[in-house]
C-alpha cells in the first residue's frame, strides 16, 4: 500500500514499529507508565508544532510532527482548549491530505481545449491580462471572486482589499454563504452582532443539550464528545436529538424526536406558546433587555433570477406575541409536525425549568434552510424568553461547518454586502476602509451586487465574464449543478481555480493556479467560539504551489495595484494582520496581537487588555458591556430583539410525481466535496463512495434492498446511485439521504437553488424526488 | 427493664433507618419533582421514560453509546494485574476470527432458553466467585437465545483430520505513527466497543487506554477496502 511516496518507506514502516510497540508495551507491562509527551521521542528527530486543523469548524488545536520537511504524525494539542488533546478520524489523518499523488504543483492554462502545464508566472500574468481586459471592455463588475470559509484570515483580507479597494467591486463572495450565512443574519437581526456569544465552556456547565437538527456525533465529534463527557460525570445531564433523521446522535441521546422538515420553526413557536402559557417568562430580563418586533411574511424562495428581497423589522407589543403565538398551541403544532403534544410540553418544560442550564445547538439543519434567518431567530427567542443566555451552560450555540468561515468570511467579510468592519452600504464603514487602505472613499461601491446564487447566475447570464475560485469546489457543491456547470463552460467566460487538487471545478477552469495548503503557509484561521489560531509554515509546499493570498497579490501587482500590498512573502502575514487589526479597534472586536497568536493555541475575541472574552453581552465577563448585568451593546437601543416569525411550508413538497423528501449532508470520515479527505486512505477506505439512505419500509415497497441500484430523480436531473440501508443513520419513512463528498455521484444535479431570502442560503435539505428501482 | 431498654432503643433505630430509606426512595423517584412541576410535567415524565430505546434499529449505531446509558457500566479501570483472559485463549475458543466462541465453563442443566442464566453473569460483568473470574460482557445482550451460536466443547479431539487454518483475522493498524488504530474487525453484533476493550475481563493484550471516550468511532474507523483513492 502506498500511504505516502514521499516518505522513505522503510523508515515509515520502522516508525511504525516502533509506536506499535509503545503502545502494546503500555497493556503489556502492569505499572509501567509512559509519559504522553515522550510516547514519539524514540521516533527519531521529530518536531512537534501546533496547528489548529484545516477541517471542520469546531478548530481543535493539532500537534503536527515534522521529520525531514514532511508531515509525518498529528496527536491532539494538550494545550488547546478547544480539544484538549482529543482529534476525530479526520484530525488524526489530516496531514496525509497533503501527499497524495495528483497533488497539482505546477501552474496550468487551456491551450486550445487542453491543458498544458507552464511557469506559474505566465499563468499569473494570464490571469491579469484577463481580468484587466475584461473591467476594460465590460466595466468592474464584469470579474468576480468566489472564495471560502476554509480560505486563511490573510487570504480572504488580501482578497477583500483587492476586490473591493483596489478594483471596486462588491463581486465578491465565499461558499460560507452556503454554510453559515443565516446564522449570520440570525445574529444580526437578534443582537446586530455577529458570532456566538456564548463559548466552548459552555458544555462543562449545562445540564441541558437540545440538537436542533444536528448530527453532532459525525459533524462536530470533539464537541460532542465534550457533551458525552459531562454526561458522564453528571448522569442528569440530558441529551435531546431533535432532527429529521435518527443517527448516531440520536443514539447517545436521552430523547430523539424526528419532525417533519421544515416543521421545526412552529415547533420553536410551539416552545414559546407553552413557555407564555405556563408564564414561565423570566419577567425581569425579558422586561430589561428584550425588544419586540415583527418582519414580513410570506417571503418567497429566490427562485427566480431577478428576486429581490429586504426585510423590515417592526415594533410590537407583548399582546402581539401572544395573539400570534395562538395558532402555535402544541396541540395545533403536533398536527402536522410529527411530535406529539407531549414531546412539545416536554421540550419547553426543559426550557423553562428554572434549575436547568440549556443549550441549544445547530448548524446546517437550522441554516441550509429556505427561512434559515427565522429559524435562528426562533432558537433566540426561545432562550430570550426564559432569560438562558450569555452565562455560563445557558447558551444559543451557532456551530460553524468550516474552519475559518468565521474568522475569514463573517469577520473579515469577504461578501458582497461586507467590508472588514461594517457593511459597504455603510458611508462611515466605507470611509473607515479607505482610510486603511488607503483609497479614496468613492473606489468601494456602495451597493451590493451579487450573493453567492446570484453570482452563479449572472455567470450563467453572461453578465460576469472573468471568475477567480479559491479554496472551494463549486462545481460539486453548488445547488442545481447542471445550470451552473453550463453556465462556467460558456465560451466568452474565464475561470481561473487556484487548488490544490485536480477536481470538477478544475475541470472547467481556463487557468489552474497550484496553491499551498495549510501549513505550507503561515495563516490564521477563526472558529465558531470566536478563537483565531495561527500557525507556522512548517513544511515547503510542493513544486511552484503558492499561497492563495500571495497569488491575489502577485496578480493586483501586475495590474499596477502594487502599491496597496506593500509586502514581502516573507513577512506579509504579521503586516496584514496589524492592518486588519485596526478595523476592530473597539472594545467590542478586538482582535489579539500578532506576538500573542503566535504563543498562544488561539485567543478569543474580544481581546481586552491582555484577556480573551468568554460570555459577551454580560458585564460580569464583557470588557464592552455597560451596566451590571446585561448589555446588548449590537442593538441601538441596547436590547436583544424578539422577532416573531411564522411557520412557512418549504418551496418544494412531496407530490404524486416526486413522493419523497432528498436531504443532503456530510459523514464523519468526509469533508465536504472530498477533494482531500477521498486522497487520505484511512478516511476512503472507510466509506469509498456515495450512497442513498432509505427508511427499511420504502425499501421493501420498493423491492430493494442493500447495494441495489436505484435511479433518484428530481425536477431538475437524476442519478443512479446504491441503496445503503441502515449503514449508520436512517431517515425517516419518505426521506432520502444522500452524502455530497462523491465527485462520481454528484447529487447536487437533484438538489433545488432556492433560499433563505434574508440570507441568500440555499436549502440542500429539503427537494422533492422520486426513486425507481433500476 | 434491663432487657427492654436495648430492644426500645433498636426500635427507634429501626424508625429511623425507615425514614431515612423511604426519603431516599422518594428522591430517587422524584417524587419531589413531581410536587414541583406542574400538570403537563407529570405526563412528560411518564412519557419520558419509554422513550430510551426508541429510535429506529439501525445494526451499525445500536450499542454504540450503551455504556453511557446503562447505570451498570463495565468497570472502565484499566489495572492490568486483574487479566486472567489473553488473545492465545481468546483465539481457542474461536474456529475463526469473528465466529462465535464456544464456552469454556460448565453450564445449567436448566431446560430454558438460557438469556437469563447467561445474562445474570455476562450481561454487565463482574466478578464471578462460582468460576474465581471476571465475566467478559457479551457485546449483544438483546440476542436472547444464546445457545443458537455458543456451545460446549464436550470433546477436544477430532471425528477426521482436517485441513482447515484458523485465520485469526488482521491486526489493528495505525496509518501514521501514533494515529488511531483502524478497526480491524467487523463491527456487526459487537457496536459496544467498550463491552469487550474495557474492565477487567477484557483480553489483556485489546484493551483500550482511554475507556472514557466513549465515542469509539470519532477517531477509529473501520476499512472496507484497501485500495486508494484516484481520480478518474
Amino acid at each position: 500500500m502506498e500511504f505516502n511516496q514521499s516518505l522513505d518507506r522503510r523508515q515509515f514502516i520502522k516508525n511504525l514499529a516502533i509506536s506499535s510497540a509503545i503502545i502494546a508495551a503500555k497493556t503489556l507491562i502492569p505499572g509501567v507508565l509512559f509519559a504522553r509527551e515522550s510516547d514519539f521521542k524514540n521516533l527519531g528527530d521529530v518536531d512537534w508544532n501546533k496547528t489548529p486543523c484545516r477541517f471542520c469548524g469546531v478548530g481543535c488545536g493539532l500537534l503536527v510532527a515534522i521529520k525531514d520537511g514532511k508531515a509525518v504524525a498529528v496527536k491532539g494539542d494538550p494545550q488547546s482548549p478547544v480539544n484538549k488533546g482529543l482529534c476525530c478520524v479526520k484530525g488524526y489523518h489530516s496531514i496525509q491530505s497533503l501527499y497524495a499523488k495528483d497533488r497539482l504543483t505546477k501552474a496550468q492554462i487551456r491551450k486550445n481545449g487542453v491543458m498544458v502545464d507552464v511557469p506559474i508566472s505566465q499563468a499569473l500574468d494570464l490571469v491579469a491580462k484577463k481580468m484587466k481586459d475584461s473591467i476594460a471592455k465590460y466595466g468592474k463588475d464584469s470579474v468576480a471572486m468566489y472564495g471560502s470559509g476554509q480560505w486563511t484570515i490573510p487570504d480572504g483580507y488580501i482578497a477583500s482589499k483587492f476586490m473591493k479597494g483596489a478594483l471596486g467591486t462588491n463581486n465578491l463572495e465565499a461558499n460560507a454563504r452556503l454554510c453559515m450565512a443565516s446564522a449570520v443574519t440570525g445574529f444580526i437581526s437578534t443582537f446586530g452582532l455577529d458570532e456566538p456569544m456564548g463559548c466552548y465552556e459552555d458544555i462543562d456547565y449545562a445540564d441541558v443539550f437540545i440538537l436542533w437538527g444536528n448530527n453532532m456525533a459525525e459533524m462536530h465529534p470533539v464537541l460532542f464528545s465534550r457533551i458525552l463527557d459531562r454526561k458522564n460525570k453528571n448522569r442528569k445531564v440530558k441529551i435531546i436529538d431533535l432532527a429529521t433523521r435518527t443517527t448516531r446522535t440520536s443514539y447517545a441521546a436521552d430523547k430523539s424526536m424526528l419532525f417533519e422538515p421544515q416543521t421545526d420553526l412552529a415547533i420553536a413557536n410551539a416552545i414559546c406558546f407553552e413557555i407564555l402559557h405556563n408564564d414561565k417568562i423570566d419577567q425581569k430580563f425579558f422586561k430589561n433587555h428584550v425588544a419586540l418586533k415583527k418582519g414580513k411574511t410570506n417571503i418567497g424562495y429566490g427562485l427566480e433570477d431577478d428576486f429581490q428581497f429586504k426585510d423590515k423589522l417592526e415594533t410590537i407589543d407583548l399582546d402581539a406575541v401572544k395573539t400570534f403565538l395562538k395558532d402555535y398551541t402544541p396541540e395545533k403544532v403536533a398536527k402536522y409536525s410529527g411530535l406529539s403534544v407531549e414531546d412539545i410540553r416536554y421540550l419547553a418544560s426543559l426550557y423553562y425549568d428554572p434549575k436547568l442550564k440549556v443549550m441549544s445547538l445547530w448548524c446546517m439543519g437550522v441554516n441550509q434552510h429556505t427561512r434559515g434567518t427565522w429559524m435562528n431567530n426562533l432558537i433566540y427567542n426561545i432562550h430570550l424568553l426564559v432569560g438562558k443566555i450569555s452565562t455560563p451552560g445557558n447558551s444559543p450555540f451557532s456551530l460553524t461547518g468550516q474552519p475559518s468561515a468565521c474568522g475569514t468570511v463573517r469577520e473579515v467579510g469577504t461578501l458582497t454586502h461586507k467590508l472588514p468592519y461594517g457593511v459597504v452600504m455603510s458611508k462611515k464603514a466605507r470611509e473607515k476602509a479607505a482610510k486603511i487602505w488607503q483609497v479614496p472613499a468613492s473606489q468601494i461601491p456602495s451597493k451590493p451586487t451579487h450573493h453567492t446564487v446570484s453570482m452563479f447566475r449572472a455567470l450563467d447570464r453572461g453578465e460576469i465574464k472573468f471568475m477567480w475560485i479559491q479554496v472551494t469546489n463549486p462545481m460539486v457543491t453548488m445547488p442545481k449543478l447542471q445550470r451552473y456547470r453550463d453556465g462556467a463552460k460558456k465560451k466568452d467566460s474565464f475561470i481561473v481555480v487556484s487548488d490544490i487538487y485536480p477536481t470538477p471545478t478544475t475541470d472547467i477552469a481556463d487557468v489552474i493556479l497550484p496553491s499551498a495548503l495549510w501549513f505550507e503557509r503561515e495563516g490564521m484561521f477563526g472558529n465558531s467560539e470566536r478563537r483565531t489560531q495561527h500557525f507556522d509554515k512548517l513544511v515547503n509546499p510542493p513544486g511552484e504551489a503558492m499561497s492563495d493570498g500571495l497569488q491575489i497579490m502577485e496578480v493586483a501587482t501586475r495590474m499596477g495595484h502594487g502599491k496597496l500590498f506593500p509586502w514581502t512573502k516573507e513577512n506579509y502575514i504579521e503586516k496584514v494582520w496589524a492592518e486588519y487589526s485596526q478595523f476592530h479597534e473597539n472594545d467590542k472586536h478586538r482582535m489579539a496581537p500578532y506576538e500573542v497568536l503566535k504563543k498562544n493555541p488561539g485567543m478569543r475575541w474580544p481581546y481586552v487588555k491582555g484577556k480573551e472574552t468568554r460570555w459577551r453581552f454580560n458585564a460580569k465577563y464583557d470588557p464592552a458591556a455597560k451596566g451590571s448585568s446585561f448589555d446588548f451593546y449590537g442593538k441601538p437601543d441596547g436590547k436583544a430583539w424578539f422577532i416573531i416569525r411564522p411557520y412557512e411550508q418549504a418551496p418544494e413538497r412531496p407530490d404524486e410525481k416526486y413522493p419523497f423528501l432528498l436531504c443532503t449532508g456530510r459523514v464523519i470520515e468526509h469533508w465536504h466535496s472530498g477533494s482531500m479527505t477521498m486522497r487520505i486512505p484511512a478516511l476512503y477506505q472507510a466509506v469509498p463512495a456515495g450512497y442513498v439512505e432509505i427508511h427499511p419500509i420504502d425499501a421493501k415497497e420498493l423491492g430493494v434492498g442493500n447495494g441495489s441500484k436505484v435511479k433518484i430523480t428530481s425536477r431538475r436531473g437524476s442519478l443512479i446511485l446504491k441503496v445503503l440501508m441502515d449503514g449508520r443513520a436512517r431517515p425517516r419513512k419518505g426521506d432520502l439521504f444522500v452524502p455530497f463528498f462523491d465527485e462520481s455521484i454528484l447529487i447536487n444535479e437533484l438538489t433545488l437553488d432556492a433560499f433563505c431570502p434574508i440570507s441568500k442560503q440555499p436549502d440542500y435539505k429539503k427537494c422533492a424526488v422520486r426513486i425507481e428501482k433500476v | 427493664m434491663s432487657d427492654q431498654r436495648p430492644a426500645k432503643s433498636s426500635l427507634t433505630m429501626v424508625l429511623i433507618f425507615l425514614v431515612l430509606a423511604m426519603s431516599f426512595i422518594f428522591v430517587q423517584m422524584e417524587v419531589f419533582d413531581f410536587f414541583q412541576k406542574g400538570d403537563s410535567y407529570l405526563v412528560t415524565k411518564k412519557q419520558e421514560n419509554g422513550y430510551w430505546g426508541e429510535v429506529a434499529d439501525i445494526k451499525a449505531a445500536k450499542g454504540m453509546y450503551r455504556t453511557l446509558k446503562s447505570d451498570a457500566r463495565p468497570a472502565t479501570f484499566v489495572d492490568n494485574s486483574i487479566a486472567h483472559r489473553t488473545l492465545k485463549g481468546f483465539y481457542a475458543l474461536r474456529a475463526y476470527a469473528g465466529a462465535p466462541p464456544s464456552i469454556p465453563h460448565p453450564v445449567s442443566r436448566r431446560k430454558t432458553l438460557t438469556g437469563d442464566s447467561c445474562l445474570g453473569c455476562h450481561q454487565y460483568g463482574g466478578f464471578t466467585p462460582k468460576f474465581d473470574a471476571y465475566a467478559p460482557i457479551v457485546p449483544h445482550p438483546e440476542k436472547l437465545n444464546c445457545r443458537q451460536c455458543h456451545n460446549l466443547r464436550h470433546e477436544n479431539s477430532l471425528y477426521r483430520g482436517t485441513n482447515w487454518a484458523k485465520y485469526n483475522g488482521q491486526r489493528g493498524f495505525a496509518h501514521l505513527p501514533g494515529s488511531p488504530l483502524i478497526i480491524p474487525h467487523s463491527i456487526q453484533m459487537r457496536e459496544n466497543c467498550l463491552d469487550c476493550h474495557t474492565g477487567p475481563a477484557a483480553v489483556r493484550e485489546i484493551r483500550t487506554t482511554h475507556p472514557e471516550r466513549i465515542n469509539c468511532m470519532q477517531c477509529h474507523v473501520e476499512r472496507k477496502i484497501t485500495k486508494v483513492w484516484v481520480r478518474k
